[in-house]
């Protein structure tokens, strides 16, 4: 009676029912029709050959059920964002990845060998970083992603368990194959359950770049590594210039967020890297991980080679205005254009902890396939081609990136410069950084070095609390345990 | 029976406190049928892009909705629990945001006011280009003015830490100090707004009856008493209008964050968390890990908090004066 007296409460009531309603049906009914975490609607050999023969998708949900017409060429709506014609005729396999113009360009000229070569069309779409995740999520969401897109190796994991994601099938690249021909730091996290589920692209390893000038400057040779920590925290603070109480250059440009410096330290200091894989939980909550974090922060806090306040969101050492950075091996070619009055050199970082299990960490980007994707052995093929020893020879000449093919570390054409050199001489050596997300990760690790540096937290605290974060997340992932 | 015979027999009806005819009862449904037709596309557009993706972010809230093929949990309230009681960032960003709104509203619409004052002043000469000069900043883009800013606030070179060096100020670290973050972004802001709201008070006091403060005048009352008695009250309106909308702009901050204290090599909303929003949270949280269920329930929350803080800008600022 309460009710029906007042007919806004009335309203109300309905309106919060209505919802009510719709969440507990809409969502349950999603819920309770998925497949359990990580467990595949269809086998890597059903999936393929399902497209071999036609291009009915074996996803799920109506999605990707892009159903030959025999219409060659033509690019469906849902789903897989591909179509294809049965009997091998030629489809539309839509690409997405971040933007980069150098690798925007390359990928223009390689998506017309493809049509050359197979008769397939790439619909390739380059979107902004900012809003990359947010496009290629909403989509996925929608059943209208792309067939082929671009990940950060160390959330396929995360995606794979989300279902999202086809393997590479075996008629395409054996295991075997992938595993002797690419660098292991390249697909270390691209294999799940002994299938891998992604191929590399844009490899990274982290390297510690000079200003050879103003090393010299400071009476320090500029061709010689540090062998020692010390030596280099020695080095960083004869680097430091201060009027009175303000800095004017920096000993090393690491203030402001170092990601650099505390994804590889914690990687190479323990000899599962940053997490372990198996249990899906961080390593560095413990002596070994203060120790790392305690030296890297001393930097700051003790030694004052860096402030937050010089300079603050500026490349100090593309300026000149810093003695080193550590960086990612792109930048000895983004260093040539944006900063080509620095005369620098690059090098291999000296161990942060006392015992590490590799000189350098790196960092990969993949090409991955949708489980939706109609066309998925055509899609593969595509990637195959991306990765294939001669594209990837193009990516780093052109791209700026390392090559992840293991045959081409000793290529003569690739190794004319110095500093490329060293790049490519890293590449076998490396350990990846092996988090289970990206910047939800980045985030929580930037947290603790800001509390170190500018909260004045004690070191344990702040990596204990980071640790626990970072752990809780993966929890939240279904990636632990 | 003609229209004229029809409001006779309804105006009799009324009079005597009867139901009015039927006939006019049909017209005027058939009026009310109309004014829907006419309002139907509106309706439709806004039930389509406002009312159906807010009752689906309320179901969202209620679950953890990973985006893309994994399964979708029911959680019921946890989302909201958790928010309210266990994260500390979340209750950073809300104070982030009230402090922002309070620190840049308040002196925003103050500057408004005493720029609207001098520019309604009938004698001053050149009064347009005035008005042009401090409306710029307003059609300038908030991504180009929030670079410009960050380089002006740059604290070893920038411009405003170099003046304030002339006088002998240290300058803080603005952007790089987690005490001075927020304080910087709220200076841009109130640069920014200034023309805006200057612009909506300036229409206020033009409508202000001449002969009401002629009146005064002859009355006795000094410049200040008519400011004070006069002026403020009637324009109270524009006051609270303006408040209004700064308030939600205020609670909605976003933009100035993200591009002030974001880059590649450091995530927006630092350092510290000095300069996360409640907004830029909601984001960081749905996009980050590509979940729609917990800062769904944040959005939520922030739906409240602005529906709350306005209904009591309305309860306490609003006034009628009548003279």
């Amino acid at each position: 009676m309460f009710l029906v007296r007042s007919p806004r409460r009335l309203a109300l009531a309905a309106t919060a029912v209505a919802c009510l309603a719709l969440a507990a049906c809409s969502g349950g009914k999603s819920a309770t029709e998925q497949a359990p975490l990580g467990t595949s609607t269809s086998s890597p050999s059903s999936s393929s050959s399902a497209s071999s023969t036609s291009s009915t998708s074996s996803g799920t949900a109506g999605t990707g059920s892009a159903t030959s017409s025999g219409s060659a060429g033509s690019t469906s709506g849902g789903g897989g964002s591909s179509s294809s014609s049965a009997g091998g005729a030629p489809v539309t396999i839509t690409h997405w990845q971040h933007q980069s113009d150098a690798r925007e360009k390359l990928l223009n000229g390689f998506k017309d060998d493809f049509h050359t070569k197979t008769g397939n069309t790439i619909d390739f779409q380059s979107i902004p970083y900012d809003s990359y995740f947010q496009k290629l999520g909403a989509a996925l969401e929608a059943g209208n992603g792309p067939c082929v897109f671009q990940l950060p190796a160390n959330i396929v994991g995360e995606y794979q368990a989300r279902g999202d994601l086809a393997p590479v099938p075996e008629s395409v690249l054996s295991a075997a194959d992938i595993a002797k021909d690419f660098i292991p730091a390249s697909t270390a996290l691209l294999k799940i359950g002994g299938e891998y589920y992604g191929l590399p692209t844009d490899f990274q390893t982290f390297l510690l770049f000079y200003n050879d000038d103003l090393f010299r400057e400071a009476g320090l040779d500029p061709t010689k590594d540090f062998a020692t920590w010390d030596e280099f925290r020695q080095a960083a603070v004869k680097l430091t210039k201060t009027n009175g109480d303000q800095l004017v250059q920096a000993g090393i440009d690491i203030a402001a967020s170092p990601y650099q410096w505390y994804y590889s330290a914690p990687t190479l200091a323990f000899p599962n890297g940053l997490v372990d894989k198996a249990t899906g939980t961080v390593t560095y909550d413990n002596a070994t991980g203060d120790q790392v974090w305690k030296r890297m922060t001393d930097l700051i806090t003790q030694d004052h080679v860096d402030s937050a306040k010089f300079l603050t969101g500026q490349s100090k050492f593309a300026l000149g205005k810093a003695g080193m950075i550590l960086r990612e091996y792109t930048f000895t070619g983004v260093y040539k254009i944006s900063a080509p009055d620095v005369k620098y050199s690059v090098h291999i970082a000296p161990p942060v902890a006392d015992k590490t299990y590799a000189p350098v960490a790196s960092t990969s980007w993949s090409y991955v396939v949708s489980k939706k994707c109609a066309t998925p052995e055509q899609a593969w093929q595509w990637v195959s081609f991306l990765t294939s020893e001669d594209s990837e020879r193009t990516w780093a000449a052109g791209g700026g990136e390392l090559p992840s093919r293991v045959s081409l570390a000793q290529d003569p054409t690739l190794r004319k410069d110095p500093n490329v050199v060293v790049g490519l001489d890293s590449m076998s050596k490396a350990m990846p950084y092996n988090s289970l997300g990206w910047d939800d990760v980045f985030a929580i690790q930037q947290q603790i070095w800001d509390e170190i540096t500018l909260g004045g937290v004690d070191v344990r605290t702040a990596v204990d609390k980071g640790a626990k974060g970072e752990d809780a997340l993966y929890k939240k992932k279904g990636l632990a345990g | 029976m003609t229209l004229t015979q029809q409001a006779r027999t309804a105006r009799a009806a009324g009079a005597t406190g009867g139901r009015p005819p039927r006939g006019g009862t049909g017209m005027r449904r058939r009026q009310t049928l109309w004014a829907y037709a006419f309002l139907s596309p509106a309706l439709v557009l806004f039930a389509v892009t406002v009312i159906y993706p807010m009752i689906r972010a309320f179901q969202y809230s209620l679950y953890r909705w990973p985006l893309g093929s994994a399964p979708k949990v029911f959680v019921g309230l946890q989302n909201y629990r958790q928010l309210i009681t266990d994260d500390q960032t979340f209750h950073r960003s809300v104070w982030n945001t009230l402090y922002f709104t309070v620190v840049s509203v308040v002196p925003t619409v103050a500057l408004a006011l005493a720029v609207a004052l001098l520019l309604n002043r009938p004698r001053l000469r050149a009064r347009g280009v005035f008005r042009t000069i401090y409306f710029v900043p307003v059609v300038t883009s908030l991504v180009a003015v929030g670079y410009v800013w960050k380089a002006l606030l740059e604290p070893t070179f920038g411009i405003v830490n170099t003046v304030l060096g002339w006088f002998g100020i240290p300058g803080p670290g603005w952007l790089g100090d987690p005490g001075w973050a927020l304080n910087g972004i709220v200076l841009m802001s109130i640069w920014r707004d200034v023309g805006f709201y200057m612009v909506i008070l300036l229409a206020g006091l033009q409508a202000i009856p001449r002969e009401i403060l002629e009146a005064a005048t002859m009355d006795g009352a000094g410049p200040w008493q008519r400011f004070r008695r006069i002026t403020l009250p009637l324009l109270n309106p524009s006051i609270l209008l303006a408040t209004v909308i700064g308030v939600i702009a205020g609670l909605q901050l976003f933009t100035q964050v993200y591009v002030m204290t974001g880059s590649a090599q450091q995530p927006a909303g630092g350092p510290l968390n000095s300069t996360r929003s409640a907004v830029l949270f909601i984001v960081q949280n749905a996009f980050g890990p590509l979940e729609m269920g917990y800062p769904s329930a944040a959005a939520f929350l922030l739906f409240i908090l602005i529906m709350l803080v306005t209904l009591l800008q309305f309860r306490f600022v609003q006034r009628k004066f009548e003279y």
